[in-house]
């Protein structure tokens, strides 16, 4: 298979870069490294954002209709009343968790932080293909961010149809809504801009000799991931935009007529449907589930080589089934809709599709458990985030499977079961995988290491925790406890699982303490951390051939690959050949 | 024995359709059980074996792994007999326009969901479902049936309240008048979106009665150790008297703060409770502010109970005539 050189034009700019003011070099900057700590810190802060919503949340789920005492004064008294939260505000608070979480801060943590950072290392390009592209990128989605914030001043505060949107409750809801709808336009023109960067990049910018099948895994994973976003993304933007016509060109896209809201009809043309809606958006929603995983699995690939000191094993395996898990994930969409009304034609395509998606996911699985097979492990924060996130993320694929089972999916769709697996997926999952990714790139970034005890100190309590959340979630589930619930005591039948939620609330909280682990950790670190070179962990991949952290243009030398991504063997010096390494190649 | 609060099985099942629906979900988790404890005994095995130490090297080259390819052979064998073996012959079943029971044979009912009710019309003894008017709709008149209509005259429509015979089977047309609701019967193993703008058949037959399913769902809670989100809705299953006979609670009487403040104060130990009615109609889809709170009540009746609510309502509609005159 033949390689493309280094953009001529790219690298002759680097070496020929002048210096820049602070404002281009930190703040406006088109280089990839600044880009991806930008990506990196902002989706952070969105995440503890996000995060905290839930904590809000939590309390009112565990404690209903009891005093939210001190917190009251930070929400205001539209949002508390008598001490106590009012729907409303919850159904704002679950709303934007979801978004939050999902759209600004796991996405843009595992593609537009460490995709931009760590890709362009990966496969020795000095930087993306259109930097000021990716800038773009940035900014477009930091703007979408403040889109969503300012949404909770707004009158009414922000949206509060759940990060689905349903019509036609988001069509009518109150002006948050509007809000939620162009801050999700913002953001999908965000990560169509980078998606279209990524594929471009690792098609033309591979150093030479980086054939395909030398590519590490995660710049796969991330090749994938950006055909995800570039294709599924737009039916949703389109969906952003009629709704938004819906809302405030009085089309009726959604809205099929004749409907009588609070005893008013509502005076629409009609003619419209509220399943469209629901078919746009899981159109892009279910791929979604995969972009917000594969960056993960992508790392977690990169760092059990690197800390069992063996190649990879089933490399080619974890390829193919990654680009087939990336295709399937196109025609699986509808089983969020079993309970619509569909027929059993199409309840058996999509449940059959969803059944041979999860082949893949096990192939996956399975070659990383085996990769273990043999190994010499070492227990490095970044590998016990990667031990954890592999028996977590076989919980949350296993319990997609009864979903995806139409007659099962009658008890357990729209129940804490649904949010049981999903956060199993993306919890203790794709956060998982990429607290292993900050551990192990934080050296390459800042030159330092992060401290190992406050890096156990912050997994093993996280690990235990994240199960003390979504554990119970699987119990309150079968048990038939609905979702979105602000009191669950309403319902009878949830009464019988209502202890859980005491449970799973208390586990948020503490795993909200431990993560201050973290956040000290991650900013001692930069100054206190152990100073280290180009390569601690004795890695193999291109990025640790590059100085720590890599210079404007990454490289000191145009690097080369050699060989195979993982080439670890105890009886090579330091136990690995380094892919940039022309000895023995 | 868990305490109360931490149920962590499947609710109990008063339909004729559930039995297969549990047995589906129950084969499946043990089947997602078996894979995750083989994994995690291979995973576990590796870490200790395979841990890094003094003496102990990486094998680079491994054998290819047969064991990892019969591994996913078996879940593909069983994940296609799961889905096609049993559910979607059960979907088919549930669900299928097919199996649909004959409007003679069955028992229709329309219900027309709307922010935060459950609007519950019934044809009457005619049968048919008399004419309905967007324009009629009302607080009054939630259905906007029209009553000059002479289908109309004998309908029946509450809200709310749900009244089915057991053993029979229901037919119900959903509509709604507003958003999406969902129309959830979790001991009934049912849950059906209600889209505004289509008319979505289902149906289903139950196979055991409301004062079966209280009686089955009774239990008793230690007074000290419970509040009232454990208790919110339910009825005292038998009298409970203080020491001086005064009655705190009388059999079948809703539990309260204050019922419960004074059982606390008269020492009570123990109280056994039930919902005082199970069988409650759930929306299961987020449809606004209070969708927490949007709730009817299935009463699922003997043919006599179910004949006499007939009759009731059917002299409430005379009434209510009479004094429209």
């Amino acid at each position: 298979m033949t390689t493309t050189a280094v953009h001529p034009h790219a690298a002759a700019d680097h070496e020929a870069h002048h210096e820049l003011g602070w404002m281009r070099r930190y703040v406006f900057s088109t280089d990839h490294k600044v880009i991806g700590i930008q990506y990196g810190v902002t989706a952070l802060l969105f995440l503890l954002f996000g995060f905290c919503l839930m904590l809000a949340m939590r309390w009112q789920i565990a404690y209903p209709l009891k005093p939210l005492g001190i917190l009251s004064a930070i929400f205001g008294s539209e949002n508390v009343k008598n001490g106590v939260m009012v729907p409303e505000f919850y159904n704002q608070l679950g709303a934007m968790h979801g978004t939050i979480m999902i759209f600004l801060g796991v996405v843009p943590l595992g593609v537009g932080a460490f995709g931009n950072y760590v890709v362009p290392l990966q496969i020795g390009a000095p930087d993306m293909a259109f930097p000021k592209l990716n800038m773009a990128s940035y900014w477009v989605y930091f703007v979408g961010g403040v889109i969503m914030i300012v949404s909770f001043f707004v009158p009414q505060g922000a949206a509060q149809s759940g990060w689905t949107s349903y019509a036609p409750l988001a069509s009518i809801a109150p002006l948050g809504q509007t809000y939620w709808l162009i801050g999700m336009i913002f953001l999908i023109t965000s990560s169509l801009l980078g998606s279209v960067n990524f594929i471009v990049t690792i098609v033309q910018l591979r150093a030479p000799g980086m054939t395909l099948m030398r590519m590490p895994f995660f710049v796969w994973a991330q090749l994938v991931t950006s055909f995800l976003l570039l294709l599924a993304f737009p039916p949703l933007e389109v969906a952003g935009v009629l709704q938004l016509m819906d809302r405030l060109a009085g089309s009726s896209f959604f809205d099929p007529g004749g409907l009588v809201v609070s005893g008013e009809a509502r005076l629409t043309s009609g003619g419209g449907n509220p399943l469209l809606w629901q078919h746009l958006f899981w159109f892009l929603a279910h791929p979604e589930v995969y972009v917000l995983i594969l960056p993960g699995l992508g790392i977690i690939a990169e760092v059990i080589a690197n800390n069992t000191r063996k190649p990879l094993w089933g490399y080619k395996s974890l390829v193919y089934s990654t680009i087939f898990l990336g295709i399937m994930s196109f025609i699986v969409w509808a089983h969020h809709m079993f309970i619509t009304g569909m027929g059993t034609t199409m309840a058996a395509f999509f449940a059959a599709t969803t059944m041979i998606i999860s082949i893949p996911s096990i192939v996956i699985l399975t070659a990383f458990l085996i990769s273990l097979w043999g190994g010499s492990i070492r227990f490095t924060t970044p590998m016990l985030f990667a031990l954890g996130f592999l028996p977590m993320f076989a919980i949350g694929g296993l319990t997609g499977l009864p979903l995806g089972l139409p007659a099962a999916d009658i008890h357990l769709h729209d129940t804490y079961y649904v949010i049981g697996h999903f956060h199993y997926v993306v919890a203790p999952g794709s956060l998982f995988a990429l607290f292993a990714g900050v551990y192990y790139w934080y050296p390459k970034v800042t030159g330092r290491t992060m401290s190992e005890f406050l890096g156990k100190l912050h997994f093993w309590p996280s690990f235990v925790l994240m199960n003390g959340i979504f554990l119970p979630m699987m119990f309150m589930g079968l048990g038939g406890a609905l979702r979105r619930g602000y009191d669950p005591t309403e319902y009878v039948h949830s009464q019988a699982t209502q202890g859980w939620n005491v449970i799973s609330s208390w586990s948020a909280w503490l795993l909200g303490l431990v993560q201050i682990v973290f956040i000290i950790n991650f900013f001692l670190s930069i100054k206190a951390g152990k100073k280290v070179g180009a390569n601690p962990w004795h890695a193999t991949t291109l990025e640790w051939s590059a100085p720590s952290p890599p210079p404007h243009g990454n490289f000191d030398e145009a690097p080369q690959a050699y060989r195979d991504p993982y080439d670890y063997d105890p009886a090579a010096r330091n136990g690995f050949r380094a892919q940039a390494d022309p000895a023995e190649a | 024995m868990l305490a109360a609060g931490y149920a962590w099985r499947l609710p109990l099942d008063a339909s004729t359709h559930g039995g297969a629906i549990d047995a589906l979900i129950h084969m499946v988790h043990w089947f997602m059980s078996l894979l995750f404890v083989g994994w995690g005994i291979f995973f576990v095995y590796c870490l200790v074996r395979f841990r890094q130490r003094a003496g102990h090297e990486a094998v680079v080259k491994l054998p290819k792994a047969k064991p990892s390819k019969l591994v996913e052979l078996i879940v593909v064998i069983v994940e296609a007999v799961l889905l096609l073996g049993f559910s979607i012959p059960v979907w088919a079943q549930v669900r299928g326009s097919g199996h649909l029971p004959n409007p003679e044979d069955a028992l229709v009912v329309r219900v027309v969901a709307e922010q935060f009710q459950w609007n519950i019309h019934y044809p009457g003894r005619d049968g048919v479902f008399g004419r309905t008017e967007q324009s009629m709709m009302g607080k009054e008149n939630p259905v906007g049936l029209d009553r000059s209509d002479s289908d109309a005259k004998d309908d029946i429509v509450t809200i709310n309240v749900m009244h089915v015979p057991v053993g029979k089977q229901i037919l119900v047309h959903l509509t709604s008048k507003d958003v999406i609701h969902s129309f959830a019967l979790p001991l009934l193993r049912i849950k059906q979106d209600v889209i505004p703008g289509m008319s979505t058949p289902i149906w289903f037959e139950a196979a055991k009665t409301t004062d079966a399913i209280r009686d089955a769902m009774a239990r008793t809670y230690m007074v000290e150790a419970v509040d009232m989100s454990m208790l919110k809705n339910q009825v005292a299953m038998a009298p409970i008297e203080a020491e001086d006979g005064t009655v705190i609670v009388a059999e079948r009487a809703d539990i309260t703060d204050t019922v419960l403040e004074a059982m606390k104060a008269a020492g009570v130990r123990e109280i056994r409770a039930a919902p005082r009615v199970p069988t409650e109609i759930a929306c299961a889809q987020l449809c606004g502010l209070t969708h927490y709170r949007m709730r009817g009540y299935l009463h699922i009746d003997t043919e006599k109970q179910f004949a006499d609510w007939m009759t009731r309502e059917e002299e409430f509609l005379a009434e209510e005539e009479e004094e429209d005159y």
